[in-house]
This record gives C-alpha cells, sequence and structure tokens, in this order.
C-alpha cells in the first residue's frame, strides 16, 4: 500500500539515487574530477595571488637598505684606499661575497614588484592557470612544489583539498582503467583477430570454475580495487594475490537481465563448470565470456609511446632537449614530480597559459592511461611471476606461496 | 592469521631447516667423494659398482636439485620475511644514495667554482670601471660611483641567482673566518634523494643536473617504485596482523569471551557450530563485527585507524617543529601531511632549511620518518580493508549500481 506521501518520498529517494548513481558512473566520476580541479584553481589563485605580490615587496623593503648599505661599504672602502690595488680588492671581495649570501637569504630576484599584472611586468605564478596546475598536481599526488601554498590558509585549505581529492582521483581512475582497459581489449582482439588468431582459438575450450559467490558485478570489481588503490602507491599486488585463486567471470551487463535470469544463471555456474564455446557469430558473447589477454609488451609499449610522444611535444614546445622533456614526463607519469622541470613556467613566453593547461590535461590523461596499463597488466604479470617461481622451484605447481 | 608467536617460531623453524639443507648438501657431497672401497679386478663388480656409482651420481643430482630448489624456496621465503623486505628497502636506498652523490657532487663541485669565478670577475670588473670613472674625473664626482656601483651589483645578483635557479648552486655561509659551503650531495642528501624517489614522493629541493643523474634516476624509478610498493605492502600487512593480535588481545575482551565460547561450542557440538556459521553468512543481516568475531578475526574499528594516522602524523610535527627554530607546529604537520600522502613539494624540508644546513643527523631521520610513515600508512589500509569493502558495497547497493546478491 503505498500513499501518495510515500509515492512523492520515493520519488525524492529515487532522484536522489539517480543523481548518486550518475556521479559514481564513468562519467559522472570523470566530470568531477575535472570540476574539481577547475574549482581548486580558483579557490588557490583567490588565497595565494595576493600574497604573491606582497611577499615581492616585501623582500623588496629587505633588499634594497641592503644593497644601499653595501653601496656606503664598497664607497668607503674606495676611498680609503685611493685604488690601491690589492687590498681593495680583497675588501670589496669581501663585501661582495657578503652582499650574494644576504640576497640569496632574502630571496629578492630582481623583479618590479609593482609591476605585476602590467604588460611588461612580471605574471603571477599563481594566475588561474597556474592553480589549476598546482591543484592537479596535488590530486595526483604528483606535487611539483615549484609552486606552493605559502599563506595559512593556503596550507590548510590545500591539505583539506587533497583529503578528498586523492580519494576522488583514485576512484575516478579505478573506474576508466577498467573501462579503458576494456575497450583496448575489444580493440586488440579485433586487430589482432584477422582471422589468423580464429583458428587458434577454436582449439581451445576454457572451463571456468564454478565460484560460490555472487556474480561480480562491474561494482563488486571495483570495491576490490579501490581500498588497494587507496594505499599510497597502490597496492595492485594485494589485489593480486587476493584475486589468484579466483578466477574471474566476465560480467554480462546485468542491468540487461531480469532477476529471474540473475537467479538461473547463479544456479547454473555454481553447479556447474561454465564451458565456453567458440561460436565466434556471437561476437558480444565472446568479448564477455573469454578475456583476451593483452601481451605485456603492447602494454609497455603504450606507455612508453606516449612517454616518448610527451616528450616530443613538450620539448618542441618549450625548447627542451629530448632527454630533459623525457625525464619530464617521467617524472610526472610516476608521480614523482620533482618540480625542477615543468612547462609554462617561462614566463616571457606568452603562452605560458597554454602550456600549463595543456601540461594538466597531458597529466590527467597520463593517469588514465597509466591506470588503464595496470589493469591489463595484472594478469599477465600474475602469470608470468607464477612462471618465474615455477621455474625457479620456489613456487610448487599446484599452489601458491603467500 | 597467525599470531606473532607462531611466526617466530615458523620463522626459526626456517633458519633451522635452512641450516639442516647445507648440512645435508655437505655431507651428501662427502658422500660421493669417499673413494670406492670395493675396487675389484672382476669387471663385473666394477661395472656395478660403476652402475651403482652412477645411479647415485644421478640420485644426487636429483637430489642436489630438490635441495637447491628447496634451499632457494626457503632463501626467498626468509627475505620475503619482513627482516629481509625492510633490508631490501634500506639497502635500495643506501645504494641509490651512493650512486646520486657519485654522479651529481662533482657538478656540484664545478658550479662552486663557476660560483667563485663569478665573484672574483664582478669584482675586478667593478674595480675597473670605478678606476676608470675617477681617473676620468680626477676623483671628483661621487654621485656616479653609485650608479656604476648599483648597476654592477644587479647585474652580479641576478647571474648569481641564474646559477642557483638551473644549476642548483646553494650559497655558502660563513661561519666566523670560515666560509661552509652547503653541499646538497652529501650522503645523507642522497640518500633522502632516493628515498623520495622511490616512494614517488619527490622533494625536488634536490634534483640531478647531469645528464647521466637523470638517466640513472629513471632507470632507478623504473626498478624501485614497484619494489618499494611491494615491500612496503608486505611490511604494512605484517604490521597489521600484529596490531590486529594485540588488539584483539589486549582491548577487545568481547572477543576474547565470543573466541572461548566458541571453542567450548566446537568442542561439544561440532555440527551444531556449523549450521549456526552458515546462517550467519549473510551480511546483510548480521552485522560485520559479528561475523567476524565468530571467525577469531579482530577487525579493528576505522576510528582507530584513522587516530594512528593522525598521532603519526602528530608525533612528526611536534618532533620536527622543536627541532627546526624557523616552524611552528603547523608548518610542521604541513610538512608530515604532504609527506605523508606522498605529494611531496619539498618548499619545507626539515635539515635543508637556511639555518639548519649540514645536519645529517636531521636529514637521515627524515628519510626514516618517511619510510616508518609510509608502512604505517599501509597497515592502516589493510587494517581499514574490510571495513572499508562492507561500506562501499552498502553505498553501492544504496545508490543502485551493485544489486543485492543471492
Amino acid at each position: 500500500m503505498v500513499s501518495v506521501e510515500d509515492g512523492d518520498e520515493k520519488k525524492q529517494d529515487g532522484c536522489c539515487k539517480v543523481f548518486w548513481k550518475f556521479m559514481f558512473s564513468h562519467i559522472g566520476l570523470c566530470a568531477m574530477v575535472v570540476l574539481y580541479s577547475v574549482a581548486g584553481g580558483f579557490i588557490f589563485e583567490h588565497l595565494e595571488r595576493e600574497n604573491e605580490k606582497a611577499v615581492c615587496t616585501e623582500s623588496l623593503d629587505e633588499y634594497v637598505p641592503m644593497q644601499d648599505k653595501t653601496l656606503e661599504n664598497l664607497k668607503k672602502v674606495i676611498l680609503e684606499n685611493n685604488l690601491n690595488t690589492d687590498a681593495m680588492m680583497i675588501q670589496m671581495k669581501s663585501i661582495l661575497q657578503t652582499f650574494r649570501n644576504n640576497s640569496l637569504a632574502i630571496g629578492y630576484d630582481g623583479r618590479n614588484c609593482d609591476g605585476y599584472g602590467e604588460p611588461n611586468g612580471p605574471t603571477y605564478e599563481w594566475s588561474w592557470a597556474g592553480a589549476l596546475m598546482f591543484s592537479v598536481t596535488v590530486i595526483t599526488t604528483i606535487g611539483y612544489g615549484h609552486i606552493a601554498p605559502k599563506t595559512f590558509w593556503g596550507r590548510l585549505v590545500c591539505i583539506a583539498y587533497s583529503l578528498l581529492g586523492i580519494p576522488l582521483m583514485l576512484l575516478c581512475l579505478a573506474n576508466i582503467g577498467d573501462v579503458l582497459a576494456d575497450i583496448f581489449r575489444f580493440v586488440y582482439s579485433k586487430i589482432c583477430c584477422c582471422g589468423c588468431c580464429r583458428k587458434k582459438q577454436k582449439d581451445k575450450v576454457v572451463s571456468i570454475k564454478p565460484t560460490s559467490e555472487e556474480p561480480d558485478s562491474a561494482w563488486n570489481d571495483k570495491t576490490k580495487i579501490i581500498p588497494n588503490n587507496k594505499a599510497p602507491m597502490g597496492t595492485e599486488f594485494s589485489k593480486i594475490q587476493d584475486d589468484s585463486t579466483r578466477p574471474k567471470i566476465k560480467t554480462v551487463d546485468i542491468k540487461t537481465l531480469n532477476k529471474t535470469d540473475l537467479a538461473n544463471r547463479n544456479m547454473a555456474i555454481r553447479n556447474q563448470p561454465m564451458i565456453v564455446d567458440d561460436d565466434s557469430d556471437d561476437e558480444d558473447d565472446d568479448f564477455d565470456e573469454k578475456k583476451v589477454t593483452v601481451p605485456l609488451t603492447v602494454t609497455l609499449v603504450v606507455i612508453f609511446g606516449y612517454i616518448m610522444g610527451g616528450a616530443l611535444l613538450f620539448g618542441l614546445w618549450e625548447g627542451w632537449d629530448l632527454l630533459q622533456s623525457a625525464y619530464f614526463c617521467f617524472v610526472t607519469l610516476s608521480t614523482i614530480g620533482f618540480g625542477d622541470v615543468v612547462p609554462g613556467t617561462d614566463f616571457d613566453n606568452p603562452q605560458a597559459t597554454a602550456q600549463l593547461i595543456l601540461g594538466a590535461i597531458y597529466v590527467l590523461f597520463g593517469m588514465a592511461i597509466l591506470s588503464m596499463c595496470f589493469a591489463l597488466m595484472q594478469d599477465e604479470i600474475i602469470s608470468k611471476c607464477t612462471w618465474i617461481g615455477q621455474k625457479l622451484g620456489i613456487v610448487d605447481k599446484e599452489q601458491d606461496d603467500d | 592469521m597467525k599470531g606473532k608467536k607462531e611466526k617466530m617460531d615458523d620463522e626459526e623453524e626456517k633458519k633451522s631447516s635452512a641450516i639442516d639443507c647445507l648440512i645435508e648438501h655437505a655431507s651428501i657431497a662427502a658422500a660421493i667423494a669417499e673413494p670406492e672401497d670395493d675396487i675389484d679386478d672382476k669387471g663385473e663388480r666394477k661395472q656395478t659398482v660403476v652402475r651403482s656409482q652412477v645411479t647415485r651420481q644421478r640420485r644426487y643430482k636429483a637430489t642436489c636439485k630438490e635441495q637447491t630448489a628447496v634451499c632457494l624456496k626457503r632463501f626467498c621465503v626468509y627475505m620475503a620475511s619482513y627482516v629481509g623486505l625492510t633490508c631490501i628497502v634500506v639497502g635500495y636506498s643506501i645504494l641509490g644514495g651512493i650512486i646520486f652523490v657519485e654522479l651529481e657532487s662533482d657538478h656540484e663541485d664545478r658550479i662552486q667554482e663557476v660560483a667563485e669565478d663569478l665573484m672574483n670577475t664582478h669584482t675586478s670588473r667593478l674595480n675597473q670601471r670605478l678606476r676608470m670613472i675617477l681617473q676620468q674625473h680626477n676623483f671628483t664626482r661621487i654621485v656616479d660611483l653609485s650608479e656604476t656601483i648599483k648597476d654592477e651589483l644587479q647585474d652580479f645578483q641576478q647571474q648569481t641567482y641564474q646559477l642557483v635557479n638551473e644549476e642548483g648552486w646553494n650559497g655558502d655561509y660563513e661561519m666566523g673566518n670560515d666560509t661552509l659551503r652547503r653541499n646538497k650531495w652529501t650522503f645523507s642528501g642522497g640518500l633522502l634523494y632516493s628515498v623520495t624517489v622511490i616512494t614517488t614522493i619527490g622533494y625536488g629541493f634536490i634534483t640531478p643536473r647531469t645528464t647521466a643523474g637523470r638517466a640513472i634516476t629513471m632507470l632507478y624509478a623504473l626498478i624501485g617504485i614497484p619494489l618499494t610498493v611491494l615491500c612496503i605492502t608486505n611490511i604494512g600487512r605484517g604490521m597489521a596482523s600484529l596490531f590486529r593480535a594485540l588488539y584483539g588481545g589486549t582491548f577487545c575482551v568481547e572477543c576474547r569471551q565470543q573466541f572461548l565460547n566458541t571453542v567450548k561450542n566446537k568442542r561439544s557440538n561440532s555440527t551444531a557450530i556449523d549450521t549456526i556459521e552458515l546462517e550467519k553468512i549473510d551480511p546483510d543481516q548480521v552485522s560485520i563485527a559479528e561475523y567476524n568475531h565468530t571467525h577469531q578475526e579482530t577487525e579493528v574499528p576505522i576510528i582507530i585507524c584513522l587516530l594512528l594516522v593522525a598521532w603519526y602524523i602528530v608525533f612528526g610535527a611536534i618532533m620536527f617543529s622543536i627541532w627546526e627554530k624557523e616552524w611552528d607546529y603547523f608548518v610542521g604537520s604541513y610538512f608530515c601531511f604532504i609527506t605523508l600522502s606522498t605529494i611531496g613539494f619539498g618548499d619545507v624540508v626539515p635539515g635543508f632549511s637556511n639555518a639548519e644546513w649540514d645536519d645529517q643527523v636531521k636529514q637521515v631521520t627524515c628519510s626514516l620518518y618517511l619510510l616508518i610513515g609510509l608502512s604505517t600508512l599501509a597497515m592502516c589500509f589493510d587494517l581499514m580493508q574490510q571495513r572499508g569493502i562492507a561500506l562501499a558495497n552498502k553505498f553501492g547497493k544504496f545508490i543502485g549500481l551493485v544489486k543485492p546478491g543471492d
């Protein structure tokens, strides 16, 4: 019995649920990450931009008296010694050394502090594009550091921002990785299956052992991924060990099955081993029930290609040599992120903004591609490690060591 | 989950069996090496002797191979134990430290010389310019001097800055009458650098400037990052089981009660327990805690895991802010948070600030803090896993991405 009020509430609940469901779907997560970075760009620009000018002015205020004092000392030395070379040289040298050390300590680099934002003046590092790059490096844990928040509020917000952003990013990557991996496998099997592979597959019969658990839905796979990927550097290996004893059943799209189909499928899975049949007429069936493993080399080639592509692009645009830009791409994609070599930091270049935005996009795509490659590599790595272990006699043929 | 004691027994057993293996090996080899007693001139006997020798050798080889495999396996298992893993990570960092110091300290020395030359050049240039001006004006006008000097100073400063930014020169400082260099690439600096590479923190205030340094960094990271991930995950797992044991043993009286009850019931009526446990498997109806209790697995609540991490950050913050005079508690906790999340800006790092240079103890402590902190994080993730999965499942079901199973 559903009263009208209940009906309304259900509708509201439904809307709420639909909303959250969309947010956590693939598109929703990507959109969330992009919006989060853009929002971060605005937030950090607002918090840090004024401070940048203030810091510059402060250091200038310290620098000028110091410079004047050096001036006075030098004049005194000159007048006292009447350009008597040796003694004067030594004294001048010591004054210059003090000047150098002081100016490094103060940290004023000679820019015109009043000219911020004007055509010939220095460009803000904390522009919107710079803050966007900063936000992206925070949520991907790259953390360049060439610009970093210096105000109290900036730092506090940075901590909060990363506490929310890093899990969001990892969630998104886990999702995207799976989707991209599926697409890649599909494309790869299409390319590979030009008839030559088809013959080989006809001979194979894959039997899948029954499992006593509910069939993996896409979400369940991810719930096993999420906690592991939340670990600092991704505990893909622990996921591997958990899953190695339980062969995966590739899911059929559960949304298209109704409950009875599901129940029947469960019963079927539980009671008998499923033998995959090779009618390659039904392509969707093939795709779902037989996982094409992409060889390790292909995955490595993809990663290498992305790094070299980025290296060429940034090398040309920024004027770096090939090793330097390859170094930048590697350090960025591995999330090490030193920050000594960063695109878009040469502020005399009018294209700095575009370079920064492109850098941010490169980073996000790179993370997605890396995630895809990890998803593709997992099965291969398990089987290779087991093979090596068996060869060495470390791993018994029937069981794994923990 | 094995308790700590059982684990230690296992390890001792492994060690002693490894030694036994070696002894057996040696004894077999000795037995084969003994000269045959029955070398008669009778051909047949000799043949049989030879044959038996051959079979013995074959058996020896088979046993030898088996023994080697067993030994290797035991060695690997031992290395995969927590001592082994820690040694791997620490050893790899130290190796990296040595390599990078080798590669980069020459460059640093060269840059120091460039800085010296710069200063000499500017001093003599200033000298010349002033002399020229004074000679022209016969020592009368002083205003021009200011301009010239200022101009020269600014030029000098710009060039120094360029040296700092592009070549990574770090300046020197005066202590009394001596000028001391601020070398970045000391052994402890190299160690910290290696640790930041393999943990992907990547501070960036020390970076390789030579081509070889950068290439080797990439290679080092390629091998080191997966290695560190593996090791720290496993160490974290070990620490987690230890923590669970402690938690279950000391704090959770309820767990002990449950355990005793289950044992008692098991002893009296085993079949009854089976049915009870089967009924309790449905996770929708029974809370995860109860499920875990019946399976004698202590579950540490999430809040305790979070508190653990928070405590480690606070501890680090206090320690570093006491050491670094310029830091307050907030900066200390900011540093600890940014480090443990592996973001690693590198704008504030203990042992490398201007006032506290050359303190190798601090720098090494910083590296240790990193590694232990990351292991703690791994431990907390391991502890939170079960609860986390259950919560995520619940949420997924709620929003309809997960259909309720069975």
